[in-house]
């Protein structure tokens, strides 16, 4: 009797686990979607709020990169979440042109091994011509921007509208030098 | 300096990516301390490592084949490795460490060989090591994986306690086991299952290094001071928790790699044991 409870019991997580399974690869969550679950919701003031700094709704430069890399991948799970905002970021500058001639500029973070990336691409304000006015590739840079998401072939890309590359701030939020 | 990183380490934790991380990580070392016991004294100790490379081959097929969710393939080849592994390692002509061996590395050549072949990502490398290392994939962790993972470990404590008797009479002598009526295949199955269960899901959210790492230390490290099976799993369980919790907390305080962290804890915590039991003699006696 213990034991068919136990089984059924089992089983009943069982199920449960498999369905999450189903759930754990759909697409990102979208605009109508708005989250997987309300606790999670409410909990967005508190951290949202503390990373408001210097004039910025969102300074990332803040977090050491751990944190930073955790922070970026929930922005780009959850972009209605931030687009709008003021975010400062550090990191290292990379150029990208696609076949069709299109020219990417965005600002990597790795995470602690090193190994994985975290992008937010960078529209500068104003007219500027690659490569110069811009800096030299894998250059750590602080970025400023509005945050901006937008989908491409399924897949979501941050980009900081009216971009400034400002001087240099560390991760930890120290002025140290400036680049331009 | 204390207080200034206590209100750090209170301010991240407003962040709900930090508290999910530290929820599974939690339950994964508690599922796979339990686990490790039986594993090691059943003389599998590489058997984490060696589904994690079948997994991350299960994985890159998935990826080229282009399937929707790839745990409908990774799931079921790992499950069905793990039995081939644990169910019929001791009958067959390749012996058990052997074959944790050889289906290891092969899957991990395929799979690897596969991506660079039919890659579906610009960043091969990052793949990889993120699959490997797990990086900081347990910082990205949504709701859903939290609750896959509570699950996961409500079924494994689950069985393991309404087993207890049965896997440990399977662990120690399954030949006596089967004489007193045990049917020790079957309960050599159940643990095959659960492996993989817990091997797919640590993999996904640490990295197999981890879990490898996750399965072996705390085991051998409660080996050095206590000589009952209780007692071992009840030490096991603790020191892989504890272990998991230090990591974590220290890799997101410090910035440093989320799973040799606590892979180093766990050494930490082995070479302290060893030493107390090299003083006390507990592991002779």
């Amino acid at each position: 009797m213990i034991r068919s409870f136990a089984l059924a019991a089992v089983s009943a997580a069982a199920v449960l686990a498999l369905s999450s399974c189903g759930q754990q690869a759909d697409p990102l969550p979208s605009s109508s979607s708005h989250s997987s679950s309300s606790e999670e919701s409410s909990e967005i003031p508190d951290f949202l709020a503390a990373l408001a700094n210097d004039g910025f709704d969102c300074d990332l430069t803040q977090l050491n990169s751990n944190m930073m890399y955790g922070q970026i991948f929930d922005m780009v799970s959850n972009p209605d979440r931030y687009t709008g905002m003021t975010v400062r970021v550090t990191g290292n500058f990379n150029y990208y042109k696609d076949g069709a001639g299109k020219e990417y500029f965005s600002v990597f973070i790795p995470d602690a091994a090193q190994c994985c990336k975290q992008g937010i691409e960078f529209v500068l304000n104003g007219e500027h011509k690659y490569p110069d006015d811009y800096p030299a590739d894998g250059e750590e840079i602080t970025v400023t921007g509005v945050l901006n998401a937008y989908d491409e072939y399924h897949v979501t890309y941050l980009q900081l509208l009216d971009a400034e590359i400002v001087p240099l701030v560390k991760m930890g939020g120290t002025t140290n030098e400036s680049i331009n | 300096m204390m207080s200034e990183m206590l209100s750090k380490l209170q301010y991240y934790f407003t962040y709900p990516f930090v508290r999910y991380a530290v929820v599974v990580g939690l339950l994964i070392a508690l599922c796979s301390s339990l686990l490790g016991v039986t594993l090691v004294l059943k003389r599998f100790s590489f058997i984490g490592d060696g589904l994690s490379h079948v997994a991350f081959g299960a994985m890159s097929v998935a990826a080229v084949v282009g399937v929707t969710n790839n745990m409908y393939l990774i799931l079921p080849v790992t499950v069905i490795s793990a039995i081939l592994l644990l169910r019929t390692g001791q009958n067959t002509k390749i012996k058990g460490d052997a074959a944790v061996a050889m289906i290891s590395v092969g899957a991990l050549a395929i799979g690897y060989m596969l991506m660079n072949l039919f890659p579906t990502s610009s960043n091969i490398s990052a793949d990889v090591c993120s699959t490997l290392f797990g990086s900081t994939s347990i910082l990205t962790l949504k709701i859903t994986d939290v609750w896959l993972c509570i699950a996961m470990a409500v079924i494994v404590i689950a069985v393991f306690i309404i087993f207890y008797n049965k896997i440990f009479a399977v662990t120690f002598d399954e030949n006596f086991s089967k004489a007193t009526g045990i049917k020790a295949d079957g309960y050599n199955l159940l643990i095959a299952v659960i492996t993989a269960f817990i091997i797919v899901l640590a993999m996904n959210l640490v990295g197999s290094l981890l879990i490898s790492a996750l399965i072996i230390f705390p085991a051998l490290s409660a080996m050095r001071l206590f000589r009952s099976f209780r007692g071992v799993i009840i030490c096991s369980a603790i020191i892989s928790v504890v272990c998991a919790a230090v990591g974590i907390i220290l890799s997101i305080l410090f910035s440093t790699p989320v799973g040799s962290t606590i892979v180093s804890a766990d050494i930490a915590v082995f070479l302290v044991f060893w030493l107390v039991s090299a003083i006390t003699g507990r592991s002779k006696s």
